[in-house]
């Protein structure tokens, strides 16, 4: 199987990795992946026989860019070029979530979708803006295309909607999809400010040092439209009625807590198929209330009820497991 | 002047030590320091909620002000006000991380190098007490840069990548956090044991220094525990063949890769006593007066397991040897000695007892579903004995010569390891005969010799 990896960041590295370790698992389903080829901001580098991964990595540090690689490296080559010369298997988009649009992930994926590659993705912008257009390109070439990593990394939510939906129907969701802005707020229960808060969570490497899209809420909005757009597809990020956590006050979270109640920041997909994301209040110790980096979600079921999904969010090693597990996946789907 | 002044093999009593180094050296003097392991692994072990948070703050309060109890006058109140304020960051770190539901990668790293940093400010502040005008900086400040390998076995390793915060120290002292580091993203990466003396070799190299000097409470390498041979001596020199042969035995001075790294860039290490650390105790370098003293020093690794993998298919199997040990990689876990049968029926690895549980399910789970192996056959509580020296390399009756003085003491040898290199000859023994092993390959082959 010939992978190509698109994007070299925290992501990125982890995958390459967590691949030499998971070797024994593919060989088990008569695997033997290779990632062929590895695209960043500054080109490619390309190899028959697998990549490297340390002297790409000592590369990618000293110059900048895996294309500056002395084993078939090319500085001026683009993702479409590197799918086109490839010709992979499976594409992995693991480039950095764009703000406003799909950016440049989509291009890249429906290069590959048009190249014959299935494709697994990290990045979420393609499938909250352009969900629909991607979906119907992976199904007009008959390819697969897989997005686990996009939702909660480790936690299993997008393979859990698809057990759910079958035989039943989801009404709706609601759920704590962010872990540094779940973070923040549990430190601030305790009466420190916000930027305090903050403050510490960047400096023990919770927050990224641009956290924009997390306190905003973006990064929820953009994980609700992806699991609506699982659901009945349709939706666009844009359409998200969209509040963030930076103007909750110690005080607002003290006169909750009076009342039995937490402050979480809360994504939800109503009845009327409405998208929203924003501070909300939530019961002390309700199954939703949960502290400092765990995610969780309530299904609505129509005949089954409520269900539930807690665990830890996703950081570059969950979401890179999350790429495998799709990619497994491809493999057993291609079988069938 | 360059030091690699590691508390481990100081203690943390410094006074003495840092007025002999300003004494001597007053201008263009580099320390590298690096804090005692057990206050790390506290630390790390507070992080995963292993330790509690208030025992924890409680062990490093009394490191740190052990550390810096013969710090003079005023000086001293602002030094106790810092390590306040550090111990203070510290109990926010470990809470920040216990609401996070565990050590983030990032949170202990943040915390180890604040702990190393507090440290080597006291270490600079030692040397201001004596009017030397020193200042301190994290490795990371001084240019150095943690460089993680992305094939197994994931080892990471530091590397000089400015050498312009190096070069600022033309007057005065530079105190080097040698732990604190940075990643290749600029964010907070703490070294692993033994990184500091790496650091160490680096500068030196950077700073056309051909020495590093580190001092050893005890002063100097020894031929074996003074606590087990009672006539053990120090060795006045060692290649660094025979230095990374110890080092890799835990007879740690410097690390293994410090010591390879030396050998690279031309750096001899002195290993120098804390009461004189000027005088030459055991010199590393390219010396090679080896002649006279065939075996010049014999260690142990106490608590191993033998685990012995037997089938008669393996015989002329190829890759079968690569296949055990690949299993046992998996799980993590290194392994210390092999020997195999030249029958290939048989190979016997040794790991720590630690790791035996690991790599048993390892071998288990990797070879269930194969004929390969028909059985595997454990023995813990074994200790492993090295006797290196590279005048050993082509002198025949070495071998000998170690087991008769074994045998002569009534041990039993439960298996043998040479490496290609001939500097050093490994044998198992029971724990229960270790240390009379090491006794008996001391007195009357080192000493006999």
């Amino acid at each position: 199987m010939r992978i190509l990896l698109i994007g070299f960041g925290n992501v990125g590295r982890a995958f390459l990795q967590l691949m030499e370790e998971e070797r024994r698992g593919f060989r088990r389903l008569g695997a033997d992946p290779r990632i062929v080829g590895i695209v960043d901001r500054g080109g490619a580098t390309l190899s028959e026989n697998g990549v490297k991964a340390s002297s790409l990595l000592a590369t990618k540090i000293a110059r900048g860019s895996v294309a500056y690689s002395e084993h078939g490296g090319f500085p001026s080559m683009d993702a479409a070029e590197a799918i086109r010369v490839a010709q992979p298997d499976v594409t992995v988009e693991a480039t950095p979530t764009s703000r406003g649009g799909s950016g440049p992930a989509l291009r890249h994926i429906l290069k590959a979708l048009e190249h014959g590659s299935h494709v697994v993705s990290a990045n979420k912008a393609p499938f909250a803006y352009d969900y629909d257009t991607v979906m119907r390109t992976a199904l007009s070439r008959g390819r697969i295309v897989k997005y686990s990593a996009t939702v909660g990394g480790g936690l299993p939510v997008l393979k859990t909607l698809r057990t759910l939906t079958v035989g039943d129907v989801v009404e709706g969701f609601r759920g704590v999809l962010n872990a540094t802005s779940n973070y923040i707020l549990t430190l601030m229960e305790e009466g420190r400010s916000y930027e305090e808060a903050l403050r510490l969570a960047r400096e023990i490497g919770i927050a990224e040092a641009d956290p924009t899209m997390d306190v905003s809420g973006m990064d929820t909005a953009y994980k609700i439209t992806i699991i609506a757009n699982s659901i009945e597809g349709g939706h666009r990020v844009d359409e998200v009625e969209l509040k963030g956590i930076e103007g909750v006050e110690p005080r607002d979270l003290r006169e909750a807590a009076l009342n039995g109640y937490s402050i979480r920041l809360m994504g939800e997909f109503t009845e009327e198929g409405r998208l929203r994301v924003g501070p909300s209040k939530l019961k002390r110790g309700s199954v939703l209330d949960v502290s400092g980096t765990l995610n969780a979600v309530e299904f609505r079921m129509r005949r089954a009820g409520p269900v539930y999904l807690l665990g830890r969010g996703a950081g570059p090693f969950e979401t890179a497991a999350a790429i495998i597990r799709d990619i497994f996946e491809i493999l057993e789907e291609e079988k069938r | 002047m360059i030091v690699n002044l590691n508390l481990e093999n100081t203690g943390l009593e410094l006074k003495e030590l840092l007025e002999k180094l300003a004494e001597k050296a007053p201008q263009g003097l580099v320390i590298i320091v690096e804090p005692r392991e057990e206050a790390l692994r506290v630390l790390t072990e507070a992080a995963a909620s292993r330790v509690g948070e208030d025992e924890a703050l409680a062990k490093l309060a009394g490191e740190l002000n052990s550390l810096a109890k013969e710090i003079p006058g005023s000086l001293r109140r602002s030094v106790e006000a810092e390590l306040v304020e550090s111990l203070n960051r510290i109990a926010e770190y470990l809470h920040a991380e216990k609401k996070a539901g565990g050590a983030t990668p990032r949170g202990l790293h943040v915390m180890l190098n604040l702990l190393g940093n507090t440290v080597s400010k006291v270490v600079s502040s030692y040397l201001n007490a004596v009017g030397v005008d020193a200042k301190w900086v994290s490795a990371g400040q001084a240019g150095f840069m943690l460089v993680e390998d992305y094939e197994p076995p994931w080892s990471h390793y530091v590397s000089l990548v400015n050498p312009d915060g190096l070069k600022s120290v033309s007057k005065g002292a530079l105190v080097i956090s040698g732990r604190a580091c940075v990643d290749h993203e600029g964010g907070e990466a703490s070294l692993r044991k033994g990184m500091g003396s790496v650091v160490s070799i680096l500068a030196a190299s950077e700073l056309r220094v051909n020495e590093v000097y580190v001092p050893k409470a005890n002063g100097g390498v020894y031929t074996a525990d003074p606590w087990i041979a009672d006539k053990a001596r120090v060795i006045p020199s060692l290649s660094y063949s025979e230095a990374l042969e110890l080092s890799r035995l835990g007879e740690w001075v410097v690390s293994p890769q410090a010591v390879e790294l030396a050998e690279e860039l031309g750096v001899r290490i002195i290993v120098s006593s804390i009461r004189e650390p000027f005088k030459e105790c055991t010199t590393i370098g390219f010396e090679k007066a080896v002649e006279k003293q065939i075996v010049k020093a014999v260690a142990m690794i106490p608590d191993m397991s033998i685990l012995t993998v037997e089938g008669a298919a393996m015989a002329g199997a190829p890759g079968v040897a690569s296949a055990i040990l690949g299993e046992v990689a998996k799980r993590g876990v290194s392994v210390s000695m092999i020997s195999q049968d030249a029958s290939e029926i048989g190979i016997t690895l040794l790991v720590k007892d630690r790791d035996l549980d690991m790599a048993l399910k390892g071998l288990r789970e990797g070879f269930s579903r194969q004929r390969l192996v028909k059985r595997i056959r454990i023995q813990r509580g074994v200790a492993v004995i090295s006797a290196v020296g590279e005048g050993m390399r082509g002198t025949r009756g070495v071998a000998a010569r170690i087991f008769s003085a074994v045998a002569e003491a009534g041990v039993n040898v439960l298996a043998i390891a040479q490496g290609s290199s001939e500097t050093s000859i490994s044998f198992a023994v029971s724990m229960g005969d270790a240390e009379k092993a090491v006794k008996a390959v001391h007195d009357r082959v080192i000493l006999g010799f």
